[in-house]
């Protein structure tokens, strides 16, 4: 089976939701500023239930924020 | 900087230092003549209060930076790391000690039991900085 990359959209979503700060959203996810980083960068695959809270606070639906590539 | 990757570095710079210096120094070593066992114990014990010295330095910054700037969060990244780390570590320890243990009794002294035992502990420790430090830099994916 080919393996496959996780990509997201993290970034752009932060910024249409009022220019959100990495922290900001780590602090209602409840993880570091660090840990955002790394996810958007790619560098980090977040667990379900933190990819569900990062989608839920951006006020979209999960697919939406993250992808297989 | 993440407070476990300043750790991870500082702990890394010692291992890297003191053990070296405790190795390096064994084949040099002029043992006061009937105060042998004294004066090994005497050496060794340079690098163990060297590193005993860094770890708690290491641990009051960390204590001072949180005061400053808050608390840091242990999320589910900084788990995930620590686990790598401790189990890849923790396999580099135990092939260590079945060496020690099971192979070298027969053979070696016992001060070649504990130099080498010290060595193998060091060595799963620097094998633990090394992965928190690539885990950091350079990302993990479970």
């Amino acid at each position: 089976m080919p393996k496959r990359r996780l990509t997201n959209k993290v970034k752009t979503f932060r910024f249409l939701a009022n220019e959100m700060t990495q922290s900001e959203l780590g602090d209602q996810v409840g993880v570091t500023r660090q840990t955002i980083a790394a996810i958007e960068a790619g560098k980090y695959s977040p667990s379900l239930e933190c990819a569900f809270r990062i989608a839920d606070v951006l006020g979209q639906p999960l697919q939406e924020v993250f992808q297989w590539e | 900087m993440h407070s476990r990757e300043r750790t991870a570095w500082a702990w890394l710079v010692c291992l890297l230092i003191a053990p070296t210096i405790y190795f390096a120094g064994l084949n040099h070593s002029d043992w006061v003549p009937g105060n042998e066992e004294l004066s090994r114990l005497a050496a060794l014990s340079m690098p163990l209060i060297v590193m005993a010295f860094v770890a708690l330095g290491v641990r009051a910054f960390n204590i001072i930076k949180a005061r400053q700037t808050g608390q840091e969060l242990l999320d589910e990244r900084d788990q995930l790391i620590e686990m790598k780390s401790t189990s890849v570590s923790y396999h580099v320890l135990m092939a260590g000690m079945i060496v020690v243990g099971m192979m070298m009794p027969f053979s070696a002294t016992r001060w070649e039991l504990v130099d080498t035992s010290f060595f193998f502990i060091v060595l799963a420790e620097v094998v633990h900085s090394c992965i928190t430090i690539y885990a950091y830099r350079k990302g993990i994916h479970a």
